[in-house]
């Protein structure tokens, strides 16, 4: 029997999705929606992904190692909706990889590489992901524990700089406080709900990952810490910018974190040490989610590595197509965009477990 | 007590002996562990009065011994049998008479893997004699011992050493297998060795960790790793190996536990900057001065203001030359060689600096990646981490941080999917690998 992975890795997955979506999706794009219910839509995020999250461990767990591909065969759903499922997450998965990447490929424009066309820097990115991607499950699990260790560092690091900042406000963020009650635009929950994406890489990392049995601990856990890590952001770039600068800037996370003049060793700033962990952070991310799309192709249509490295080539190279939109603010439209799409495929994605849950339970009952 | 449960105490081990001798109507039995006790000596005090002296006399001739004693209970025998005794079943009684064997005069010292106050006796090219003092380091029953011979010619004979009560039955049927695959006519050396039981032609680390220390066997034997031992090289080698193993020095366990703790935190640090500190040095000088505090960035530019090509040049030149200073010092003649390359070092550094061919903080930069490179405790780590070095700087020669960062996630997944038979060979928590040892 195959040895199955402690259930703390779980965690390391949904933790850095929801830390480094914080970090550059929160504080990028959430902050300009502060006087448009951006905290309501992040409570109405949470709770939305605390109940995805109870759905879909207690729907995995009539599934234990098992991927997704796997559950839809063994729930015998017609082949063609099998395949229609599988692509439209394999899809999203690697969309949502290219859009950390682009992320990426801003920070390291304006501040490390001005000079590097933007798809040299993104082609390199994806070029690294796609060949960490192929590696099994178990290794990316392992690669993700380190850098998530390192990034919760980081982070209590980055909270407490900002906080004691001399310039950092707090009368913003009382300010942002008084419009907590306002109700939230549909654009606040679902970009507020991007960073709960380790949620549907469950769909592949459940083969190897024991099955967690505090369900609702779980989901409260993953809830909590996504809110926590949402509001923080938010708050942190609303008191280093300001509520007005935050609300009109573009890119209001990187803006604000270059808004902090503090040296720290041997770095003239410390936004270059924070860009340098949130863009190796993006790169985990993209390749678990990548991951978590080949492995779900690999599942699906038996494809011999040679085909695999076809495909990944391929999808390496789309972002220099995909660098035309790259020019501000398109680019941010397309994540607005891309948000609702990824909020219906989480809600599909746990839809579509529960009802196989349900069919085997069905099964079950009539043998 | 019966001895066919001592028998089943010490099953699958080759250096157990069990004799029969017959005089007359009389009848003995002898059983020893062959490496802890003096052969010589058996055969002269115990084997030779057997067939002159009368039955009564024989046993009043055993009481003779200093270390005589008649046995009562079975584990008694077991550990008089693990510390060098003969145990003697005459009739329905048992006695054991103590003849250890000491190997310690034709033992060397440890010459690679130095430490500042722990053993400094080293294994031996004589298999017995390696057994011998890893017996008397180990008294365990459930230590086991089998030897083979390899090779199409089977000349070469090996020692497979294990705790059968820690060891990873996976691990060893591995092994096992791999070592009866192995198709060379002779075997030389444990790194020949240790190369036909690798996974993978092109490794770049080591998965097999190679030791001469006889404390570094018997900890690994506690934490259920298997020792193979080769006659005629004074070497063992030890697998599974992950790759915290090889940055675990000898020193950390005779040391108090805070010092040991900052010790290893220290030699972390020294691979950190040994692998990324060229990379980075590239990275800041030719694409981000800015990363630096002014100051910094100014002497920087200031010491390679007379320097004529690009920052990686200069890199690669002075790495190069280090490599060459060490494959000297290693080549040359033990008299000379320390200070051929010390002062060829010292001469070529000043000069090449004074002639504004690398910039002084370069040289700073390299003396710092060559001196850390030393710090780790095992040479095969030493090799592999040398040549990480190069891709590192390549990458950021090209991208500059970026290219850093691309090499940092790289080599990490590449060490998270390395694996030492079957075992990850990186992981962030050592209590999940001690705690796995300890559930065997």
């Amino acid at each position: 029997m195959r040895t199955l992975l402690e259930k703390r890795y779980m965690y390391y997955v949904m933790f850095s999705m929801i830390m480094m979506g914080a970090d550059v999706f929160t504080a990028n794009l959430l902050a300009s929606y502060s006087y448009k219910g951006a905290i309501a839509g992040m409570v109405a995020a949470a709770i939305l992904a605390f109940i995805l999250c109870y759905s879909l461990l207690k729907s995995l767990d009539k599934f234990p190692q098992k991927n997704l591909a796997e559950i839809l065969r063994e729930s015998r759903i017609p082949s063609f909706l099998r395949i229609l499922f599988l692509m439209f997450f394999f899809l999203v998965w690697i969309a949502l990889g290219w859009f950390l990447q682009g992320q990426s490929v801003i920070a390291y424009k304006f501040y490390f590489l001005p000079n590097f066309h933007h798809s040299t820097i993104w082609v390199a990115h994806a070029v690294v992901a796609a060949i960490l991607s192929r590696l099994d499950s178990k290794s990316i699990l392992f690669l993700c524990e380190i850098f998530f260790l390192f990034l919760l560092g980081i982070e209590v690091i980055t909270i407490w700089m900002f906080s004691t900042y001399e310039f950092f406000s707090w009368q913003d963020i009382l300010l942002a406080l008084t419009y907590a009650t306002t109700k939230p635009a549909f654009t606040t929950i679902t970009l507020s709900s991007i960073v709960f994406a380790g949620l549907s890489t469950m769909a592949t990392f459940n083969k190897v990952i024991a099955q967690e049995d505090k369900k609702i601990k779980a989901a409260v856990y993953i809830a909590a810490f996504g809110l926590f890590m949402l509001l923080s952001r938010q708050m942190l770039v609303i008191g280093a910018s300001g509520m007005d600068a935050a609300a009109k800037y573009s890119m209001s996370g990187f803006s604000a974190a270059d808004s902090i003049r503090v040296e720290v060793f041997i770095t003239e700033r410390v936004i270059y040490f924070f860009l340098i962990s949130i863009t190796t952070m993006l790169l985990v991310g993209n390749i678990l989610l990548w991951h978590s799309a080949i492995a779900m192709i690999r599942s699906t249509f038996n494809i011999s590595p040679r085909t695999e490295w076809v495909v990944m080539s391929l999808i390496s190279l789309v972002p220099i197509i995909l660098q035309k939109w790259f020019l501000e603010p398109s680019f941010q439209a397309a994540i607005r965009s891309f948000a609702w799409i990824h909020l219906a495929s989480n809600f599909i994605f746990v839809v579509l477990l529960l009802y196989c849950a349900k069919r085997k339970v069905q099964t079950t009952n009539e043998f | 007590m019966h001895f066919s449960s001592i028998s089943q105490a010490f099953e699958g081990n080759d250096d157990f002996v069990s004799r029969n001798l017959q005089r007359e109507n009389t009848a003995i039995s002898l059983h020893f562990l062959k490496s802890v006790v003096d052969d010589k000596k058996i055969s002269e005090q115990l084997i030779n009065p057997f067939f002159v002296l009368t039955p009564k006399e024989y046993e009043q001739f055993l009481q003779s011994f200093t270390d005589w004693s008649q046995l009562d209970e079975e584990k008694e025998a077991l550990d008089k049998i693990l510390n060098g005794a003969v145990v003697l079943n005459i009739g329905s009684r048992f006695f054991t008479v103590g003849i250890p064997k000491y190997e310690g005069q034709s033992v060397g010292e440890v010459t690679s893997e130095n430490v500042t106050a722990g053993p400094q006796t080293s294994l031996n090219e004589n298999l017995d004699i390696s057994l011998n003092l890893i017996r008397n380091r180990y008294r365990s029953n459930t230590l086991t011992v089998s030897f083979k011979q390899i090779g199409e010619m089977k000349s070469s004979k090996i020692t497979i050493v294990y705790d059968k009560k820690y060891v990873d039955e996976s691990v060893l049927q591995q092994i096992q297998s791999k070592i009866n695959d192995i198709s060379l006519l002779t075997i030389s050396s444990s790194n020949q060795l240790q190369q036909k039981l690798n996974d993978t032609k092109w490794s770049l680390f080591p998965t097999m960790m190679i030791t001469e220390r006889i404390d570094r066997v018997t900890k690994n034997l506690q934490e259920g790793k298997t020792i193979i031992l080769l006659e005629g090289s004074p070497f063992a080698v030890i697998a599974p190996a992950v790759f915290y193993d090889f940055f675990a020095s000898m020193d950390d366990i005779i040391q108090l536990s805070v010092i040991s703790r900052l010790l290893s935190f220290l030699r972390y640090i020294a691979l950190f900057i040994t692998v990324f500190l060229p990379a980075f040095y590239i990275a800041v000088v030719t694409f981000n001065p800015e990363f630096l505090q002014t100051q910094i960035a100014l002497t920087v530019a200031g010491s390679r203001a007379t320097v004529p090509y690009p920052s990686w040049m200069e890199v690669a030149f002075l790495a190069l030359l280090m490599e060459f200073l060490i494959e000297a010092s290693v080549r040359l003649p033990k008299t000379i060689g320390p200070t051929a390359t010390t002062v060829g070092g010292l001469i070529l550094g000043q000069a090449a600096s004074s002639a504004g061919l690398v910039a002084d903080v370069m040289i700073i930069v390299v003396s710092a990646v060559a001196i850390t490179n030393s710090v780790i405790p095992i040479n095969a780590m030493t090799f592999a981490i040398r040549i990480v070095r190069y891709p590192m700087i390549l990458l950021a020669s090209f991208f500059g941080m970026l290219g850093l960062v691309l090499g940092i996630v790289l080599l990490l997944g590449y060490l998270c999917w390395h694996r030492s038979f079957g075992k990850p060979y990186f992981r962030w928590f050592y209590a999940d690998r001690a705690h796995e040892a300890i559930k065997r």
